[in-house]
Formats: C-alpha cells, structure tokens, sequence
C-alpha cells in the first residue's frame, strides 16, 4: 500500500485548508440553517414591519401606534427621506406611514383627512396592513359621528377590535429542526464540493507529474492495484471532509440525528458524496493544471448549488432553471432532503422516492466513474 | 488564467445570479386568499361580508368555495385552500400553516365581530344615531399611497458582482508589479537598473493594466444590461465613470498588496482574492441583508469598503433620483484609490539593489 500511504502522506499538507475551509463553511451553513427554520405549531399573525412617522403627536395618534404595535411590528427609523427609502428598499419595512400635522382636529371635525404612504408597488404585506389600520380610524369615525366623547374614544375603538377569532391549528407538526437540518444538508452541497474537489484533485495532479507517472508505470506495481489504491486514499480523504460536518450535524442537531430522519439525511448525503468522489477523480484526469482545477471546482460547485437550490430554496426557483438543475445531482440531493424532512411515516410507498433520488445520484457517481477510467486510459497510452 | 477569474468568472456568476433570482420576488406579488366556507347554521351578516370581500376586483381580498366539512377537511389536506370557516354560532377558522393568507381570513372575522361589538356599543350609547345610518362610509380609505418605483432588491447581486470585478483589477496588477520587482525575476532586474523614474514606469503600467480590465468591466456591463436585462436606471455615462473609478482602485489595491507583502505571488494573489471576497460579502453578495446592516450599525465599514461603495454608488443610481449619494461614493472611492497609491509609491521608491 506504498501509493496509499504516500496519497496520505500529501494530503497531510493540506491539512490547513480543509480545516479554514469547514470552518467558513460550517460557520455559514450554521448562519443559513438558522435564517430559513420557521415555527409552524402555533398559529401566528403574520408580521408586517412598519415605519410610523408621528407628525401630530397627540392622544389620538399616540393610541392609533399602540394599536398597530398590537398588530404589526414599529421599526424606528431616522426621519429623513434617504433612510426610509432605504429600509423600504432592503425590505426592512413594508410601508411608510406619515401621518400629517393637525390630522387629530381635522379627523375629529370630519373633514376630508388622509395618511400618506410610502410602498413598494403591490406588496400583499401592504395591502392586508393598510385593511387593519382602516378599520380602527372607520370605527373611531363612527364612534364620533355617534357623538362620542372624545377621551373614551380610544378606549372604546381599542375594546371593539380586540376581538379575536379562535383558530384552529391542523394537525400540528413540529417540523421546525427538519427544516433546519435539511437547510444545513442543502448548503453542504456547496460546502463539500467546493473542498473535496479542490482538495483531492491538489493530491492527485502531485501524482501525475509526468516524470512521477512514468516511473509510476514502469514500476513492478499493477496498473489497477496503483488505481485502487489512489481511489481508496481519495475515499479517506473525503469521507474524512464529510464526517466533520455529519459530526457538526450531530452537535447542532442531536435529538434530529438521532432517528431515522437523521439516518436518512447522512444516507442521502453519502449518495452525494459518492458523486463528488468520483467527479473529482475524473478532473484530475482532465486536466493538470492547478488553477485551471480551481476554477472548474468554483464553477461546478457554485453552478450546482445555485440551480440545484442550495442558496434559493428550489420552490422560489423557475422552470426553466429546475428543467436545467435535473442534469446536476446537486438537484436530486437537494430535493430529497426537503422529501425527508417532510416525510412523517415510514413505509415502502413514502420511502420509495427518496431512494430513487438516492439512485439517481449514485448513477451520476457511476458515470463519472466510468468516463475517468476511460480517459485514463487513453492518457496512459498516450505516454 | 487570469481572463478567466476577471472575465469569464463574473459572467458565469451574473448568468447564475440571474436564474438563482429572476423568481425571489414572485411570492411579494398579490394573490388572494382561498377559503372554503361550511355552514351549519346560517349568518347573512356574515356571509354579505364574505361576498363583498370575494368580488371580482383588482384587491380582491377572498376566493371563496361554500362545501360540506369533509371536502374542506380534504382541501385543507391538499392545500388546494389556506384554510376553512366553520360558520357555527360562533365563527372558527381552521388553517394549516402559518402565512399571510391566513392572517387575511382571520383578519376579516375580526373585523366582523368588532363591528358587530361597534353596532351594539352605538346602540347603548346613543340609539337615535343608528337610525341615522352612521354606518354609511365606514368603509373609507384613509390612505394615500405613493408607490417607490425601481424597488427590484435582485439588481443588488448583480451590482455587489460588477464591485467584486473591479478590484478583480488587482490580480493583473499584482502580477505585472511581482514582474517589475528586481528580485524576482530577470525582467524586474532590467527595468531596475535603467534610467527610466520609477513613477514613469508605474504609470504606465498602470495604465495598460486599467485599459484592459476595463475593456472586461464593460464586457460584463454589456453581458449585464443586454444578456440579462438587469435593470440600471439610465445614467449610462455615470456608470461608466463609477466603473472607471472602481478599477483604477482594484489596481492600486493591487499594487498596494505587491508593496507591502514580501512573499510569493501566489500567497499575494490569495490575498487579493481574500479582501475581494470579503469585501463582496460585506457589501451583501451572499447575503442582501448584510449591506443594509453594515450601513445602519458601522456606517464607518461600508465607507472604507471599495466594493460596498460602488455597490452603494449603482443602487443610489438606481433608485434615487438625485445624485449626492452616487458623487459621496465616488469621492470615497477616490480617496481610497489616492491612499492606496501613495503607499505604494512610497513602498517603491528608493528601492536600489546592491547586486543580485
């Protein structure tokens, strides 16, 4: 095993970037599956954010920001035009609200009164926001036409539209940390093509220098026992790459990977990482030349993980992108792991389309296989 | 090598950009809310609010279906609806999920029942006024909306892109100035050792290096604009100058680099693709909502990040009407080309060689 030890012998060396590289990539992945878990036990109002800028500053208006902090969240923000603008831009609000000076006097005398809004165009946040904030100044103008006095105006309005509906939730499933944990699988598709490619191909051009190959060939050692045995130390190193983050997977989310789910994700990921595998050992028989290697791993692993849905989740994406993403394996993976964090019992019929997925990916890992031998092949006749 | 990383790199990038985000904005967009309604016991009041909500218009809130429990249960399982009403004596809303359609069908319940409470508190307080029929135009709108033009979030990726390309400029400064060191290679040893001023030498190097980077840069702007119909507003000239601007401080980078770090051009290259990416990310390129942060809590970071201010600079192009922000940006720009270059002058000049 002279060729094994030796393959192990140059990963060595490598040691640092593997390390930095899980690190960031761990680091963001942790970051990602974080933003895109939401709690689906409880029912919860949707929350619209919503800048208030108070130019009357009175009872009547102080009550009405009260009620909206009730029924959407206030984000203070700097009044000048610049920074509002900004925040509606980047989506930190929905809308802007400006309420005008001596709006209480003309509202109470009846008069022709209106809140100016500032909104990106036909935002669903907005409308259904702008709805609630109509019903509190109609009910407070029926109240007043009514002949209400003034200071139990707000008190009355606030008790009539602190009614609420009871509802009912279905079926709650507690799927928070599957989605989590399926975000984290998803951006390690990334994560793992980016290192495995470059750090195995780095290995593997070392051996082939051309006066390295030579020697290699005229060596008593046989051709497929040198070839078996590059492979086994490309299976270390990456299954090494790939157990830090299943590791990873296990401190964030334990009780998850603890159950089948979580045996379903590590099956579902080992797929991939046999596809990477053998991708990578087919670049290095493309090609020797280290930046070139570079950017054909940035290309693929970012082109994957863009169409395949590791960065945008696949139901944002179009068509005409997830028709191009079925020819990455990156979309097989990707789907299935969003199969199984939706998967709730465990029978034949549920667990069929996740291990076709899983095929799929392992034919993709054949084919690279294959067409690596043969280019090998070639090259070594070539010699 | 280096056509790919500063050109064909970029390109890839903008066309993945482009199919990773052309739909992110759907989900903004209008839709209406799909409830089925199931009545046990009959309420006219509320089903006259339902009807009125379900009219065929531009907002229409509500599409309704009235069908047996059952089939609700079974297009609640479906998803074919967002939830069911269950119009008893009292009305219950069951849903599946949390969302915004959901919070519409409970919101008109509410709305229902607190007039109802309204109705009856009129009615105690001063019963002469129901028969005044106060209830005519409790339905006004008291909004005026203005509607911001140009608010596609998207175009920022693609502007964060054309900021990373520009200091992309630096790897073919750092190549050429590994080139001109005297230690470092036979060339740099000639050019060393002849009468040619340093500042001379630096110029014009300089300047062939910014002619071909930005030859690059307006390769992608055309691949941007016509290819991918990313959106830019109409200040064609302003951009041009910005992406001008932007290079020339990717090349002092460059240079900046070379000066002061006495290693190998790899390690050298590193670093400037390092600083690039990190810049890139702090001006929002992997995440959108890392600009706006930067911006709000550490005015003082997005400032002195090259990339963050062209960004800054196309997105005030983009939305604003006026241009203070767009020149505040290209004057920061320049004050950090004009820093960057003045150390690496002074990094150059006086370095003689006793032999090599």
């Amino acid at each position: 095993m002279i060729v094994f030890k030796n393959y192990l012998r140059i990963a060595k060396t490598y040691i640092h970037i593997i390390v930095i590289y899980s690190v960031i990539f761990i680091g963001i992945s942790v970051i990602f599956s974080l933003n895109n878990s939401q709690n689906n036990t409880n029912y919860i109002k949707e929350n619209v954010n919503i800048a208030f800028i108070d130019n009357d500053h009175t009872q009547f208006t102080s009550c009405f920001k009260d009620y909206i902090n009730d029924n959407a969240t206030i984000i203070d923000i700097d009044n000048d035009e610049e920074s509002l603008k900004d925040a509606l831009f980047f989506r930190k609000v929905d809308y802007i609200m400006i309420i005008p000076k001596s709006f209480t006097n003309d509202f109470i005398e009846g008069k022709d009164v209106s809140i100016q809004t500032m909104q990106v165009p036909d935002a669903y946040n907005a409308i259904y926001s702008k709805n609630l904030m109509n019903k509190y100044l109609n009910t407070a103008h029926i109240y007043l036409r009514a002949g209400i006095r003034i200071d139990v105006l707000s008190q009355k309005v606030k008790e009539d539209l602190s009614i609420k509906t009871k509802v009912h939730m279905n079926d709650p499933v507690d799927n928070t940390d599957l989605n989590s944990v399926a975000s984290f699988y998803n951006f390690s598709n990334y994560a793992l093509l980016a290192i495995i490619i470059v750090v195995v191909s780095m290995i593997m051009v070392s051996f082939h220098k051309i006066n390295i190959r030579k020697r290699n060939l005229v060596s008593a050692l046989n051709y497929k026992y040198l070839h078996f045995q590059l492979l086994l130390g490309n299976v270390v190193v990456s299954l090494l790459i790939w157990f830090i983050y299943v590791f990873m997977s296990f401190i964030l989310y334990s009780h998850v990977m603890f159950s089948i789910h979580g045996l379903l994700y590590i099956l579902n990921s080992l797929c991939l990482l046999m596809f990477i595998l053998t991708f990578s050992f087919f670049v290095t028989k493309l090609t020797d030349n280290r930046e070139l290697i570079s950017g054909i791993s940035n290309v693929v692993s970012l082109g994957c993980s863009f169409l395949g849905g590791a960065f945008v989740p696949q139901e944002y994406l179009g068509h005409f992108v997830l028709n191009i993403a079925h020819i990455t394996p990156s979309y097989w993976f990707i789907k299935n792991n969003n199969m199984i964090a939706s998967l709730c019992e465990f029978n034949f019929d549920t667990l069929l389309p996740i291990i076709s997925c899983m095929i799929i990916v392992l034919l993709f890992s054949l084919f690279f296989y294959i067409l690596s031998v043969v280019f090998n092949k070639m090259r070594s006749n070539a010699i | 090598m280096m056509l790919f990383w500063t050109l064909l790199f970029p390109l890839i990038l903008a066309t993945l950009f482009n199919l990773a985000f052309s739909h992110l904005l759907d989900e903004e967009q209008f839709i209406n809310a799909k409830v089925a309604v199931v009545e046990i016991n009959e309420n006219r009041d509320f089903n006259n609010v339902l009807d009125e909500l379900s009219k065929d218009s531009q907002n229409q809130l509500l599409d309704i279906q009235y069908t047996t429990l059952d089939k609700a249960k079974e297009l609640l399982n479906n998803d074919s609806i967002d939830g069911y009403l269950v119009i008893d004596k009292d009305i219950e809303l069951t849903i599946n999920k949390n969302g915004i359609a959901q919070t519409i069908i409970e919101t008109v319940v509410d709305h229902y029942y607190s007039t109802l409470n309204t109705y009856h508190n009129i009615y105690e307080l001063n019963p002469q006024s129901i028969v005044n029929d106060i209830f005519k135009d409790a339905n006004r709108d008291y909004f005026k909306e203005e509607n911001v033009n140009h608010s596609d979030l998207t175009v920022v990726y693609f502007y964060t892109l054309i900021g990373m390309n520009c200091l992309f400029g630096g790897f073919s400064s750092i190549t050429l100035s590994t080139k001109m060191e005297g230690n470092l290679s036979r060339q740099g040893t000639r050019i060393a050792i002849s009468p040619l001023p340093k500042y001379k030498i630096f110029l014009s190097t300089s300047l062939a290096i910014f002619v071909v980077h930005y030859a690059k840069m307006l390769v992608l702007l055309a691949y941007l604009i016509f290819g991918l119909n990313v959106s830019f507003g109409h200040q064609l000239s302003y951009i041009m100058l910005l992406m001008a601007i932007g290079s020339i401080v990717g090349i002092s980078l460059g240079n900046c680099i070379c000066c002061l770090l006495k290693t190998s051009e790899d390690t050298k290259v590193s670093v400037g693709s390092f600083i690039s990416i990190l810049c890139s990310f702090f001006a929002g390129m992997m995440i959108i909502d890392m600009k706006y942060l930067v911006l709000e809590y550490f005015p003082l970071a997005a400032y002195i990040n090259p990339v963050s201010l062209i960004t800054d600079a196309l997105y005030s192009l983009y939305y604003y009407t006026t241009y203070d922000r767009y020149f505040f940006n290209i004057l920061c720009l320049l004050l950090i080309a004009f820093v960057l270059s003045f150390i690496s002058i002074i990094g150059m000049r006086r370095k003689q060689y006793d032999s090599i």
